[in-house]
């Protein structure tokens, strides 16, 4: 496994992750803007923060997770590359709290 | 980059070291060939085959035990960033005062050049040529010398302890500078950096500095020296026993009351029972073993600190003083007992002693 090919694949990971966290700040853009119009902070206004604060910490938390994982995986593939494969999984597999965040963000808007 | 790459890639060199049935099957060898066969099969394989390019016997295995480590401790020293590489730095620049302090001894006693060189321990951050260099060197005072022209920084503590050394020629004087200089150097690099990691390797710095004052005082009581000038070389720095304690050792009497100080101490407890009229040279031996012990097994299993780099540099000392003991000891038809109490007995990483002597 060259670097160029493991350069690749963090750079899709983080592509993944800013295109989740943009659609989150776009929600919550457009929450804002609705509370806004309605000349104060709305029910329907809390849920979309609460939905944004919840998809926040599942991505804050997931980028904690993987900036530790990432490292001790590159670690692992410069001694061995064969173990790529299982060390993607691991930097792929605290991407379920993104995605559970994701998912409450979804609930909260209804 | 973090200790999480460097621990992790650091977790697969430790994998590949070798384990007490290992050394318990060399320890069984009588011929250098049989050695060379089994260590072809380890992760020696490397060295030993571009060592028998130019080499043969025990000359090759020593060449190949050289560049093994010399290539393990790059690639540790490679892989370190930031503030770890600086503390890995002082972890093995201990070897590089080591080398020092055995070509100064060698000059002093007038040993062999040759066989001063076979007591030095491989290195990295000077390179094998400048020890070479050192050797060629007629007395100490061109050692000081050369030391200069290459723009060593150990030039600067030994020049200033030369013209005393020539005048009483008292060794310890040259040692005690070597000592200070480097433990001084590193503690204020510790200092420096100053979080967790730093104080750990503190620790072992500390510890270290605290057996070369027990060493040395012992020594000054075997010698009877009663001269305030012996205050002179404590070490300072260290972990369990400051300057008051190291003063209160010195002033002893005896040998008896020596002991008894020693025995309230820390480091009575980790010795056991010390005998009354014990020699510097045992004592020596038993401190030197309780820090390797330590030192060795100073690895809670954390990923994210110093604590793994420093007890392998530790593993791998003791893994290649051992092959080097046992590759000896082979080439010299020596007697077992010699060879097995010359070893560096590490629990887990050596088999038992008691099971290697009845097997002998």
């Amino acid at each position: 496994m060259s670097n160029r090919t493991i350069k690749r694949i963090m750079l899709a990971i983080i592509v993944f992750n800013v295109t989740l966290m943009s659609l989150a700040v776009w929600g919550l853009a457009q929450g804002a803007t609705e509370s806004a119009a309605g000349g104060g902070l709305t029910d329907a206004g809390m849920k979309t923060i609460g939905a944004g604060l919840a998809f926040l910490g599942g991505a804050v938390g997931t980028g904690m997770a993987q900036s530790r994982i990432i490292a001790a995986v590159l670690g692992a593939v410069a001694e061995d590359p064969g173990q790529l494969g299982f060390g993607i999984f691991l930097i792929a597999f605290p991407e379920t709290m993104l995605i559970l965040g994701f998912v409450m963000s979804f609930i909260l808007k209804g | 980059m973090s200790y999480e790459y460097l621990n992790t890639r650091l977790r697969y060199m430790k994998k590949k070291m070798l384990g007490p049935e290992q050394f318990r099957s060399y320890l069984g060898m009588h011929e250098l060939d049989e050695l060379i066969t089994v260590l072809a099969e380890t992760d020696y394989a490397e060295e030993l085959e571009k060592s028998s390019v130019e080499f043969s016997g025990y000359e090759m295995i020593e060449n190949a035990l050289i560049q093994h480590v010399q290539r393990l401790f790059s690639k540790l020293y490679r892989m370190s960033f930031d503030d770890a590489k600086m503390l890995t730095r002082v972890l093995l620049e201990r070897f590089e005062v080591f080398n020092l302090k055995t070509i100064l001894r060698g000059f002093h006693v007038g040993n062999d050049p040759e066989d001063t060189g076979h007591s030095l321990f491989p290195t990295i951050l000077y390179p094998t040529a400048f020890y070479q260099e050192l050797l060629k060197r007629e007395g100490i005072s061109s050692v000081v010398d050369y030391l200069l022209t290459v723009g060593n920084r150990y030039y600067k503590p030994l020049s200033e302890a030369l013209p005393e050394y020539e005048t009483s020629k008292k060794l310890a004087l040259l040692e005690s500078a070597l000592d200070s200089y480097y433990f001084g150097g590193s503690r204020k690099t510790l200092q420096a950096v100053g979080d967790e990691n730093a104080k750990n390797v503190r620790k072992i710095i500390g510890m270290e500095t605290d057996i070369l004052n027990m060493v040395y005082a012992l020594r000054l009581i075997e010698s009877e020296v009663s001269s305030e000038e012996k205050y002179r070389y404590i070490l300072q720095g260290g972990e369990r026993l400051g300057d008051a304690e190291v003063r209160d050792l010195l002033s002893s009497s005896d040998k008896p009351t020596f002991t008894r100080k020693v025995a309230d101490s820390y480091y009575g407890n980790k010795l056991g029972d010390l005998a009354e009229n014990i020699t510097a040279n045992d004592l020596q031996e038993k401190l030197e073993n309780f820090l390797y012990q330590q030192n060795c097994h100073f690895d809670p299993g954390s990923t994210f600190d110093i604590h793994m780099t420093s007890s392998y540099i530790w593993r791998k000392n003791v893994e290649v003083t051992n092959l080097r003991v046992i590759a000896s000891g082979i080439w010299r038809r020596a007697p077992q007992e010699d060879v097995i109490s010359r070893l560096i007995w590490i629990e887990g990483m050596m088999p038992e002693m008691e099971a290697v002597k009845g097997a002998a």
